[in-house]
């Protein structure tokens, strides 16, 4: 039986270091703060990214003084904004920590260490895709370089435990995995109506699968794609008029009959029923 | 509304006199007619209450006195009136248009309602101190106290008394003393 690989850069997507800073010269309002921002493109670029956003402060700096207190650090018209000023995030897709139950206990291990994970919700209730931003929420009371250095760990330790439920899914829950593939393979082949929300939320699995190399007709990157279009969808307000409604599952009508057809070839592969069954 | 002695501009305080049975009385006046008719004084002090038991009698000597105490101590601690809403000295904001609006006005803001932006906003995830970074200039575009105060500490812990005695001389000129010399 040939292994399977686990991607990392499928876990870790996207990323951004940002420093919050207010230029003495203008007027001291929150529209004039200054978000001076770094891509984190790969776990691998962290660091690079975090001292190119302070280069990138220091050279402003020196054209324009940011304001500062000797309490609070560098502070802004924003009361949540002080301190370092510092904000580093980056989007983590934790399916399989999901299937096998140990997202919550990891969740709630993250606001013990100061740092943040909001899902995407379209109620408000659940999250979506089991996609999470986190943040550090610490900007007072510790150095840049260990705030770094601590997100720099957390990033790593997350990326670690997914690829590691990822295993264990595969190994020891494979009845559970399939499932969960067949199922939306399932909704996805024959649904009538379908909203983006849904499609978001039922392709979560569908992207493990194919980053594992498990699906017939579903690449990797077209996969992570599909969920990376919605990653912006606006949650839907309560209730509706009659003809927002019509319209609504019209185009939910669309959507269902596009993804009728293009998920109608894709199908779990030989190397999937390998470890599958 | 407007002035009750003029009748002409808007009211903007309250004037206490005695009128002519001499009688304490209340006006709303304008800032004129405050000026002319002498600085508002405090509002007189309301009678003392007086403390009966449900039967219409005095209490005991040891309950009145507590009592008495009591009220003299409430007296004291608010000063007979409402203490004045603080300002920032630089660009007037209160606390409580802060709190409202959500947004700091000024960098003085910071020092001067530090304690109330602490308990309001930095809740929980937000360490006592700042640790971190300190800019190298003062906005007035000269070297930060701050910045020279840490180098100073690490020249020192470092044993570099050259540097150490730069910055030294540097802070000297920031506190106005600046002849160089060691003091």
């Amino acid at each position: 039986m040939s292994d399977f690989e686990i991607d990392s850069a499928d876990i870790f997507s996207e990323g951004s270091v940002r420093l919050y800073r207010q230029p003495t010269d203008r007027p001291f309002t929150p529209e004039n703060i200054l978000n001076i921002e770094t891509d984190i493109t790969s776990l691998a670029r962290f660091h690079t990214a975090v001292d190119a956003t302070f280069k990138q402060e220091s050279q402003l700096s020196a054209q324009t003084p940011f304001a500062w207190n000797p309490e609070f650090g560098y502070v802004t018209a924003r009361p949540e904004l002080c301190g370092t000023g510092l904000e580093i995030s980056a989007l983590f897709h934790l399916e399989a920590m999901n299937l096998i139950g140990d997202l919550e206990p990891v969740l709630n291990a993250l606001t013990g260490l100061r740092m943040s994970a909001w899902g995407f919700c379209n109620d408000g209730l659940r999250n979506a895709a089991h996609l999470f931003r986190v943040t550090n929420l610490q900007h007072l009371g510790i150095d840049e370089r260990d705030l770094t250095a601590r997100v720099g760990r957390v990033f790593t330790d997350l990326v670690q435990q997914e690829a590691n439920a990822r295993i264990r899914l595969v190994e020891e829950l494979p009845r559970l995995f399939e499932d969960a593939i067949v199922r939306a393979l399932a909704v996805l082949r024959s649904c009538r109506l379908l909203s983006e929300w849904e499609l978001l939320d039922i392709v979560s699995p569908l992207r493990l699968a194919a980053n594992l190399g498990f699906l017939d007709g579903l690449s990797r990157n077209e996969a992570k794609a599909l969920m990376d279009k919605r990653l912006n969808l606006i949650p839907s307000s309560g209730s509706t008029s009659y003809e927002e409604q019509q319209e609504r599952d019209r185009q939910d009508a669309i959507l269902a009959d596009k993804v009728n057809k293009r998920f109608k070839g894709v199908r779990l592969n030989a190397f999937a029923k390998e470890w599958l069954t | 509304m407007l002035c009750e002695l003029c009748h002409n501009h808007e009211a903007s305080g309250v004037l206490h006199r005695k009128d002519a049975n001499g009688e304490d009385e209340e006006l709303y006046v304008c800032q004129d007619c405050l000026k002319a008719n002498g600085k508002a004084g405090k509002p007189p002090k309301p009678a003392k209450p007086t403390i009966i038991t449900e039967n219409g009698e005095e209490p005991p000597a040891f309950i009145k006195n507590f009592l008495d105490a009591a009220v003299g101590l409430i007296e004291g601690v608010t000063g007979g009136e409402m203490p004045q809403e603080k300002k920032c000295r630089v660009c007037g904001s209160t606390w409580k248009k802060i709190k409202e609006a959500h947004i700091v006005g000024c960098p003085d803001c910071w020092s001067q309602f530090g304690k109330e932006i602490r308990e309001e906003f930095l809740s929980g995830a937000y360490g006592p101190k700042h640790l971190g970074k300190i800019p190298e200039k003062a906005p007035d575009g000269k070297p930060s106290r701050a910045f020279l105060e840490k180098e100073l500490k690490e020249a020192v812990a470092r044993q570099n008394y050259r540097k150490a005695a730069r910055l030294r001389r540097q802070l000297d000129e920031l506190d106005g003393n600046g002849n160089g010399g060691d003091k």
